[in-house]
């Protein structure tokens, strides 16, 4: 555990030093500015849009962490040979990919939290400004519960990123493929029951997308933001499960990319 | 790796594995009905300001508020007047970022104008891509569809038939049925002939499907509504129920009902 | 015996044709306080040696053990201090940071780890920039950061591959002596180079590395009486070498 704590530690430290939090500072200013000038343009509903406005703020900052730092992070690793710096340490390959998912769940969760806090006071702002427009079931409760499960999705794409650095090796691939997952986790969803509702679809295509929603992320699962917008009641079991449905996909990829990682030769 | 670390990993992933197989069907159980309660909406936004945002992407994002509805549409699930609200406004939106996509039209005349009671949002949408689409003459034609069927408005409805059946393509028979409302004929019979044309038109099977029952169930009331007329002539009263038809031994047997409700007799015209 | 390689071959799965082994059948031995050359042209397979010696990279047959562990076991690498050819670095972080990584990642004992990094880098005349990213040090202080990491938990082995390349005189110096105090120190030292000068300065024993296959391996003075100087010595043999094999490749068309 010591050992994973570390190389966790470094991998922070080298993440937030790239000025990588001044940028996310930046955007979570900007982000407040935007907020509320850009929820005035709506006549209704103000404090749903900047719900939506910074909870959505807060997935595209994970994400921008992820893909912009995160892979790069990883991928440097193997280009420039970092990784000899850490292995050749005693330091199991397996507490290396565990050690460097905990420094980037570190860096996606500060930038999670540093944004979040931002998108609720900007949010608490509003809703000061416009007291009428609060749906009356609204709760801040379901608000950082969203932002929970954001994290949580932000986690998975993580957990998938750094797997594909291990296959690949390479950060331009790994964007790619990380990227593809990251939409068809988004939409996987929507098809199925599209598929599903529709009998004229070929049976091999259903089995192919059947198959895809057992293989990719259900990210949409993940999304409640509309729920905390409106202030809709959520059920507690139902969260409850996609929460064990997410850290279970993570733990799975995780132990895959240890197997594969165990295996890759660092010539 | 070391055996013991190997097993706990094994052991681990088993683990994982099950309860990720679990909350997998959990979710996708729970999520079945309530996502689309949840997610089927659509932002209160100004269409310039959606286009705004869509930026360089306005295709790709028209195709998946497009997308978005057809799913909601292909659950087949009971849809509340807020949630038909807005199916039509993001396929509205749909529209606006891309007036020329095909799709877009179809599928919102093929559930707006038949679900609920928004005809009026369909025919916006129609009117635009008929705009835009000037190649095309499937807008106009339903257009004039909706006028003639939903509206009552047999005039409008050979205007708009008598300007689709101009574009090159259009089947031969739109000019004539304009000609034919315009002098208030057997209103039945067209919608027949008008059903089936678009059944001939239409690709998808399920679009298809849709049709032919829509055609079946218009068949049935059109020879339910002659034998009232025989009633009609023969009694000089209009019957109380369908089932009289049947006593009076006018019709051998109720047409069957493709939506699994029985046509009904009221004030001597029939509904279904 | 402290290192222990038998009958180790890799074959690098690049294309079909290129199939010809990078370590072939290679057995070496190196002993508890020894200061070992390993010696070859470019290409020879030293590096793929020390790479499977960090485990880096898996042998095709043949085994490697350290301290009679298998290589492995990470816990090998708790007596290894290594540096790699060309030493990257997390370049956001201070050499601070880096070494007490180092340290603590070799589970030293906490309360020594400041006073050691405090040591080697006044040792390696690094304490000016200590606090200074890596980014903004030059390639010979980054090597010598990499020395200072290899060296930060006083290991009981030290594998540096071509530690001298890129060095200027004075940095040369400085690697030289401290592998003279290891050697001092009963430690022991592995490290390849092509630069023969040094290795007659330093090693007990050298190896000479082509083509995968060790054609030589004993004390430095053996070989240089022989031929009256190791370059003359180190020519003759991969020469010699080279002939006998592309007498055998014409033998074998």
């Amino acid at each position: 555990m010591g050992q994973i704590w570390l190389l966790g530690k470094i991998t922070f430290k080298e993440g937030v030093r790239n000025r990588i939090l001044i940028g996310i500072l930046l955007f979570a200013i900007l982000l407040t500015v935007l907020n509320l000038i850009f929820s005035q343009m709506f006549t209704y509903d103000l404090s749903k849009v900047s719900v939506d406005l910074g909870l959505s703020m807060v997935s595209i900052a994970g994400l921008a962490v992820i893909f912009f730092m995160g892979i790069n992070l990883l991928a440097r690793d193997f280009e420039k040979r970092t990784i000899y710096m850490v292995i050749s340490r005693p330091i199991a390959r397996w507490q290396y990919v565990l050690g460097k998912y905990l420094g980037l769940m570190l860096m996606v969760g500060a930038s999670v939290a540093i944004i979040g806090c931002f998108a609720a006071a900007s949010v608490k702002a509003i809703m000061l400004y416009a007291p009428s427009y609060v749906p009356p079931e609204y709760s801040w409760g379901v608000f950082w519960l969203s932002i929970g499960l954001s994290f949580l999705s932000l986690l998975i794409i993580t957990a998938i990123a750094q797997l594909f650095t291990c296959i690949t090796t390479s950060s331009y691939l790994a964007l790619m493929l990380t990227a593809c997952t990251y939409f068809i986790g988004q939409n996987v969803e929507v098809v199925r029951k599209m598929v599903d509702g529709n009998d004229t679809f070929l049976p091999l295509f259903r089995y192919v997308i059947r198959t895809a929603t057992w293989l990719f992320p259900n990210l949409s699962a993940f999304d409640i933001k509309t729920a905390a917008g409106y202030g809709l009641p959520v059920e507690i079991s139902s969260i409850i499960w996609i929460a064990a449905y997410g850290i279970s996909y993570v733990f799975i990829i995780l132990i895959l990319t240890v197997f594969i990682f165990q295996r890759r030769e660092l010539g | 790796m070391k055996k013991n670390e190997i097993f706990i990993f094994i052991f681990l992933l088993l683990f994982s594995l099950i309860i990720f197989v679990n909350s997998q069907i959990r979710v996708t159980d729970s999520r079945s009905d309530l996502k689309h309660q949840l997610q089927i909406s659509a932002t209160p936004m100004a269409p310039e300001m959606l286009k705004a945002f869509a930026g360089e992407f306005k295709g790709v994002v028209a195709d998946y508020l497009l997308l978005e509805a057809a799913s909601f549409i292909g659950a087949n699930i009971k849809a509340d007047e807020k949630q038909w609200d807005a199916v039509c406004r993001l396929l509205d939106q749909s529209s606006i970022l891309d007036p020329y996509f095909q799709q877009t039209y179809i599928i919102a005349q093929g559930s707006i104008p038949w679900q609920t009671q928004k005809i009026q949002q369909a025919m916006t949408i129609l009117e635009r891509s008929k705009k835009h689409r000037t190649w095309d003459w499937r807008p106009g034609f339903l257009l004039g569809f909706n006028h003639f069927y939903f509206m009552k408005d047999n005039s409008k409805a050979s205007q708009e038939l008598m300007q689709a059946s101009k574009i090159p393509g259009a089947p031969i028979g739109l000019a004539t049925w304009g000609s034919r409302l315009a002098s208030k004929a057997g209103e039945y019979q067209v919608a027949i002939e008008f059903l089936s044309a678009m059944y001939e038109n239409t690709e998808g099977v399920s679009q298809k499907r849709m049709l032919k029952d829509r055609i079946d169930a218009v068949a049935g009331a059109y020879q339910l509504q002659q034998a009232v007329e025989r009633f009609k002539d023969r009694y000089d009263r209009v019957p109380d129920t369908l089932e009289e038809l049947l006593g009076s031994s006018i019709l051998p047997e109720l047409p069957r009902n493709p939506y699994n409700r029985s046509y009904v007799l009221k004030d001597g015209n029939i509904e279904f | 015996m402290l290192i222990r390689v038998e009958n180790l071959s890799k074959t690098y799965k690049k294309g079909i044709k290129n199939r010809n082994p990078a370590v072939d059948k290679l057995n070496l031995q190196i002993e508890n306080g020894e200061v070992f050359g390993f010696l070859g042209p470019n290409g020879a397979g030293k590096s793929t040696v020390i790479k499977i010696l960090m485990n880096f990279i898996r042998p095709s047959s043949g085994s490697v053990f350290i301290d009679s562990l298998p290589v492995d076991d990470p816990l090998t690498r708790v007596a290894i201090g290594y540096l790699p050819e060309n030493p990257f670095f997390y370049d956001h972080l201070t050499a601070q940071e880096i070494l007490s990584f180092g340290g603590h990642a070799a589970r030293m004992k906490k309360v020594n780890i400041p006073d050691r990094i405090e040591r080697l880098l006044s040792q390696l005349k690094l304490s000016q920039v200590k606090n200074q990213p890596l980014r903004t040090y030059s390639k010979g202080m980054v090597q010598r950061i990499g020395l200072a990491l290899a060296l930060v938990h006083n290991p009981k082995i030290l594998i540096l591959d071509e530690p001298m390349s890129g060095l200027d005189p004075l940095g040369r110096r400085l690697v030289a002596d401290l592998i003279l105090d290891m050697r001092r120190n009963g430690q022991t030292v592995f490290f390849s180079s092509h630069i023969l000068s040094d290795i007659e300065k330093l090693c007990d024993r050298v190896g000479i590395i082509n083509r995968g296959r060790l054609l030589y391996c004993g004390p430095v003075g053996e070989i240089v009486n022989e031929a009256g100087g190791l370059e003359q010595a180190f020519i003759q043999r991969i020469e010699n070498d080279d002939r006998g094999q592309n007498g055998s490749d014409l033998a074998a068309r």
